[in-house]
């Protein structure tokens, strides 16, 4: 919980903490290398595909990589490639939607918490702290099961099941921020509470929040390959890639290499959101400049 | 200390019965859903009233809550509204194959992170370390569900070693027990290890540079020992934020991973019910994971004011 947690041991200067400077930019080169992939499949489906990732050819059923469909097709005859790059497009708007929705309700309400330390505080952490007991991943389950399984449903719950998270970060976030002389000096002024969240806190826990938002990004795009895995998320015939894992899982002692490509991509995904969070942190996050 | 303790547990108390209200209002939200459920789609709008007043749908939404929460504090769950089965029993046999397939995973997770994490902490500018740091990288970005099933496709399709799926009570096979439980264990607990052996490198790295690790040094201890007597307690503090942390992702992570093993755990249990829309048994399904969450989340609290004196006194 939360307010239980002892922060981390404070980062110490050290003499030869010479950031290793080529690893962190690596970091992040190696991130944006590979969600420019993933926005760039994205972005081509949209007007090419190599064929109608929901076409069906029966007489093309579990073909092998090859010339014309060069990583196969699937048990309806489906071209995988096709798939894979259409399925770049559900993730990433799960991913932006969930995200999005987390921000909207976290980071607001995180700094109201932080700038009212107290009572209100410790009213709305609490609460946090209930939410933060449902984790994404089951708060999407439950909302299929209420409302019915589809993309929005999960994209929703994800968002809403993001938002302690993102309330978290900013309160302690404000809380720094709170401190700082420059925010005195303003509420000495008689500046209200509302100009002091807008013009001073907000700009400077931003960096803190762009790293959330990366992190929250993978996640979001990890819980969406799992729930439509489970059916619990993108509706056929839309390709997602959890989907097609699914569908991959039951034709493993026929065609083992269908499980494969959409797994690489979910990989690629998660793995280039995770180091643009390390590389953002390192670069953004005041706390980690020493770290490592 | 114990007043620290006693706080937490009546924070817990607290939380518990918050998330559980959250619970029912999210799953009673939509009126007339479960009678309909229960009597299926070609039910009349009259048939629907009369279930609902069969079921004690028509009473006040405090009135059903309380109804409802006074049973779980006995341990009562209620009846499925879909199979008229009772909801607890099942609920507690599938919540011991997950409680032994989430405790495994744990164990392999920490078997794997504290030697990892150490070594690649100790060699951290050599190149097994640096391997070391790449691999867990990498692990943190195969969910366990995809390597879940990339090992069922080299173990249990290529390989022929081990068995696709399902699962054997240890009392009947322990054999094909263990069997069954090692690929979902080691598919559950990869992700967790690969992210607890990045805590472990850079909470050791953290110790190594503190000054009771020197004192220790100048003490004539050689480095391995001064980091294995003064320096592994005070690595343990974060890292045990982290596992705590991860508790909650690994309990639902182990929904998934049954998918995959087609384990009958509580995860199974739920996709199920969730696939009849049947209400009650999900909204007990649910109570207990969130029970679980917040209690795992207790423990580590109390753990922490016994390991750590610093935190003892804390408000």
């Amino acid at each position: 919980m939360t307010t239980t947690t002892p922060a981390p041991a404070a980062p110490r200067l050290r003499k030869n903490a010479i950031p290793s400077g080529k690893r962190r930019n690596g970091n992040l080169v190696v991130g944006i290398i590979l969600i420019g992939l993933v926005v760039f499949a994205a972005v081509l489906s949209a007007f090419w595909t190599p064929f109608d990732p929901e076409g069906v050819f029966p007489g093309e059923l579990l073909l092998p990589p090859g010339a014309e469909h060069l990583l196969g097709t699937d048990n309806f005859g489906r071209d995988v490639l096709s798939s894979i790059l259409r399925g770049a497009q559900i993730s990433l708007i799960v991913g932006i939607v969930a995200v999005g929705i987390a921000a909207i309700l976290g980071v607001p309400f995180g700094i109201v918490a932080g700038m009212n330390p107290g009572r209100l505080d410790q009213f709305m952490m609490r609460g946090n702290d209930i939410l933060l007991a449902f984790p994404a991943l089951l708060l999407a389950i439950i909302f299929g099961a209420v409302f019915g399984a589809n993309t929005t449903t999960a994209m929703v719950a994800l968002g809403i099941g993001s938002a302690p998270s993102f309330a978290s970060i900013a309160r302690s976030g404000t809380q720094q921020v709170m401190s700082r002389e420059y925010v005195q000096a303003s509420k000495a002024s008689g500046k209200n509470g509302w100009f002091v969240g807008v013009k001073h806190v907000l700009p400077n826990i931003s960096g803190i929040l762009i790293v959330q938002a990366s992190v929250s990004f993978g996640i979001a795009v990890l819980a969406e390959a799992a729930l439509s895995y489970l059916g619990l998320g993108t509706t056929p015939p839309t390709p997602s890639w959890g989907r097609m894992l699914q569908d991959a899982q039951g034709y493993l002692y026929v065609q083992p290499l269908l499980v494969v490509w959409p797994g690489i991509a979910i990989a690629i995904a998660v793995l280039g959101f995770n180091l643009l969070g390390d590389g953002l942190r390192d670069r953004l996050d005041p706390r980690m400049q020493v770290k490592r | 200390m114990l007043l620290t303790i006693a706080r937490r547990i009546g924070i817990f108390a607290a939380t518990l019965v918050a998330a559980s209200i959250i619970t029912f209002l999210m799953l009673s939200i939509l009126p007339g859903n479960a009678a309909r459920v229960a009597l299926g789609i070609e039910a009349t709008e009259a048939q629907v009233a009369a279930q609902e007043q069969l079921m004690g749908l028509d009473r006040p939404l405090y009135v059903q809550f309380f109804d409802w929460f006074g049973h779980l504090l006995i341990g009562d769950f209620g009846t499925s509204t879909v199979s008229g089965q009772e909801i607890g029993p099942q609920i507690g046999d599938a919540l011991a194959i997950t409680g032994v397939l989430v405790i495994s995973s744990v164990i392999l997770a920490l078997l794997f992170a504290i030697p990892m994490g150490i070594l690649s902490a100790v060699r951290q500018n050599k190149a097994d370390g640096v391997i070391i740091s790449g691999i867990s990288q990498i692990g943190i970005s195969i969910p366990g569900f995809l390597f879940g099933i990339l090992l069922v496709a080299l173990f249990a399709v290529k390989l022929k070693w081990l068995p696709a799926g399902g699962w054997d009570d240890p009392g009947d096979d322990f054999v094909g027990f263990l069997e069954h439980l090692i690929l979902p264990a080691i598919a559950l607990g990869s992700v967790q290890g690969a992210v607890l052996s990045r805590y472990v490198r850079s909470s050791v790295l953290e110790v190594m540079r503190e000054d009771f690790l020197r004192t220790a040094r100048a003490k004539g201890l050689t480095p391995n020992r001064a980091l294995m007597r003064h320096g592994l307690r005070n690595a343990a503090i974060p890292v045990m934020t982290v596992l705590g942390l991860q508790i909650a992702s690994l309990l639902i992570g182990a929904v998934v991973i049954e998918r995959v093993f087609a384990i009958p755990g509580l995860g199974s249990l739920l996709l199920d019910k969730v696939a009849l829309r049947d209400l009650p048994s999900i909204q007990g399904i649910v109570m207990v994971l969130v029970a679980l969450v917040l209690l795992l989340n207790l423990l580590i609290d109390i753990a922490y004011t016994i390991v750590d004196p610093r935190l003892r006194s804390a408000s």
